[in-house]
């Protein structure tokens, strides 16, 4: 179980409880959350799922892969240092808790 | 102002979020002849039909249309497009008026008109996906009818459940229209060592309750699913006189021949610079991208502003078994066919050329290399295969060394 919260667009925050093993892009779909649309069910294809990570307690969390970064660069006009793939954050047992901020829709 | 959006398929449904991103105001009514809260598709062939839960994706999430005041109507059928007095006629007699009209009724699948025909399942929605789901439980012996994407999806997840699984094409090959055809034979080899056995060249001819007769043999089977192809919701649009072509046909706004409705999504054939000077295409990334194209017009309609093309790179990709198969851009019958060397192994990744330039790419268990392929194929000047050859293969490099 981990914190999961969501900064949406208009600064208004939604925190989620979410199991081990789901992915970020696949939380903020079953919760209702707006702003990820995950056009390719988490295919690392569309960069739908765009998040900005603000802090992650418990864990560090991976580095980016050559693949996730290609798909950003490819789909998102400012890359960011700490902008992610929301499909390819898995939670995990370490991670605690977990703030993004969320674009809203993607690539519009 | 009113919009009016047919189907909430995943063309209807981005693009009633889209134009409420832009707009706080207008009024969106949303109809789905279907009783399910918008849901994607993907999933149907890929997992849902293989697990025993009721759970599937959804599009949005359930209080998104509450939330921001988009009217969801489902199990309301659209029955009539009134384009000179702009209303939609839904359930028998209830009308809606628009200013705004969007059409994205997507297709419905091909009927096997073959004797015991109404044996074969379907799948297109999530309730064939459930009625599916149960019987391929208790099915042993499945018989697939139809090599195209979906049907390798639903036989490679048969075979994954041990189930004995036969997969019957029509065509000399499986994927064959879809891919180059020495990808689809790597396909195919994977497939048969999983332990399916693909028939090609194979027509079911009738169907009963203990298998399929076929041109080349007798198959027995419990269950059998036909994937054999999809064809365009047209009825409304031929009802109102629009322009109709293998769907209907819109400018590069998505505008049919009626400036105030548009159509997105499988249904839509647009402009494209490929051999017929047009595209019809059935993917998610088109049904989304020309959702958020189509909100953006209504609103520059609405404002004097201008319109924004639709010129996409297309891509798609499907799951079959351990393989993932990514499809970016459009070959076309002259295309050739480069295996590009120098690849990990378990990958593959096969470069469709025209006279010498890229102009699709697929690749198997190599996401890099499709992504890398589409920021080829949106390079301003075309990529030549004699660039790629430099590079030895590596496609990353040719595409910094563009940049
Ligand atoms: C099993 C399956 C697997 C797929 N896998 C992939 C994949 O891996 N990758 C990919 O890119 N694409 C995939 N696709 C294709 C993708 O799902 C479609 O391209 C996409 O759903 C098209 O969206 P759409 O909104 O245009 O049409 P649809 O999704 O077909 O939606 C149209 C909706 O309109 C409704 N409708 C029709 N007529 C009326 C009416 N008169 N009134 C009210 N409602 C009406 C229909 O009932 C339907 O709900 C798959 C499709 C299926 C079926
Ligand atoms: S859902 Fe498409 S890249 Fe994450």
């Amino acid at each position: 179980m981990a914190l999961v919260k969501y900064i949406l667009e208009d600064n208004s925050e939604v925190t989620i409880e979410a199991h081990v093993g789901q992915n970020l892009m696949q939380i903020a779909i079953e919760n209702d959350v707006e702003g990820i649309e995950g056009a390719c069910g988490g295919s690392c294809m569309c960069a739908t799922c765009h998040v900005k990570v603000e802090s992650v307690n418990g864990v560090e969390l991976e580095e980016r892969s050559e693949l996730e970064l290609e798909v950003l660069e490819m789909e998102i006009d400012e890359v960011a240092t700490n902008s992610r793939l929301g499909c390819q954050i898995e939670i995990n047992k370490e991670i605690e808790s977990i703030t993004v901020r969320i674009e809203s829709i993607q690539s519009i | 102002m009113s919009v009016v959006i047919i189907g909430a398929g995943h063309a209807g449904t981005t693009a009633a979020a889209a134009l409420r991103k832009f707009d706080k105001d207008i009024k969106i009514s949303l109809f789905s002849e279907e009783g399910s809260i918008p849901y994607q598709r993907p999933p149907l062939s890929k997992k849902t039909i293989f697990s025993d839960t009721q759970n599937y994706d959804l599009i949005l999430g359930k209080d998104f249309y509450n939330k921001n005041a988009i009217q969801l109507n489902l199990n309301s059928a659209v029955k009539e497009i009134n384009p000179v007095q702009s209303y939609v006629r839904f359930n028998s007699k209830e009308i809606i008026e628009y200013d705004q009209l969007i059409i994205a009724t997507g297709t419905k699948g091909y009927e096997l008109n073959i004797p015991g025909g109404e044996l074969a399942q379907t799948l297109y929605s999530i309730n064939d996906a459930q009625k599916i789901a149960k019987s391929i439980s208790k099915a042993k012996k499945i018989a697939v009818i139809g090599g195209g994407f979906i049907g390798c999806e639903i036989a490679s997840g048969a075979r994954k459940q041990n189930k004995e699984v036969t997969l019957l094409e029509a065509g000399a090959s499986i994927l064959g229209r879809s891919v180059a055809p020495i990808f689809a034979k790597s396909v195919s080899k994977y497939h048969h060592s999983q332990g399916i056995n693909i028939l090609t060249n194979c027509k079911a001819l009738s169907i009963n309750h203990n298998g399929i007769e076929t041109t080349s043999s007798i198959i027995s089977a419990d269950l059998v699913i036909a994937g054999i192809g999809v064809t365009p919701n047209i009825k409304l649009a031929v009802e109102a006189n629009l322009d109709i072509d293998n769907g209907v046909l819109v400018n590069e706004y998505l505008q049919t021949s009626n400036e105030n409705i548009f159509a997105i999504g499988d249904i839509a054939n647009f402009p494209f610079n490929s051999d017929s000077g047009r595209l019809r295409l059935e993917s998610i990334q088109n049904a989304s991208d020309q959702a958020k194209t189509v909100a953006k017009n209504i609103i520059a309609l609405r404002n004097n502003q201008q319109f924004q093309s639709y010129t996409p790179i297309p891509w798609f990709w499907s799951d079959q078994g351990d393989l993932k198969l990514q499809m970016a851009g459009v070959g076309n019958l002259n295309a050739k066919h480069h295996v590009l060397e120098n690849q990990t192994d378990g990958t593959l990744t096969v470069l469709h050329l025209v006279e010498g330039q890229l102009v699709a790419i697929d690749t198997l268990n190599h996401g890099l290399n499709h992504i890398c392929g589409r920021k080829l194929l949106s390079h301003k000047k075309p990529i030549l295969i004699d660039d790629i050859k430099r590079f030895k293969g590596d496609l990353k490099s040719l595409v910094k060394e563009l940049n």
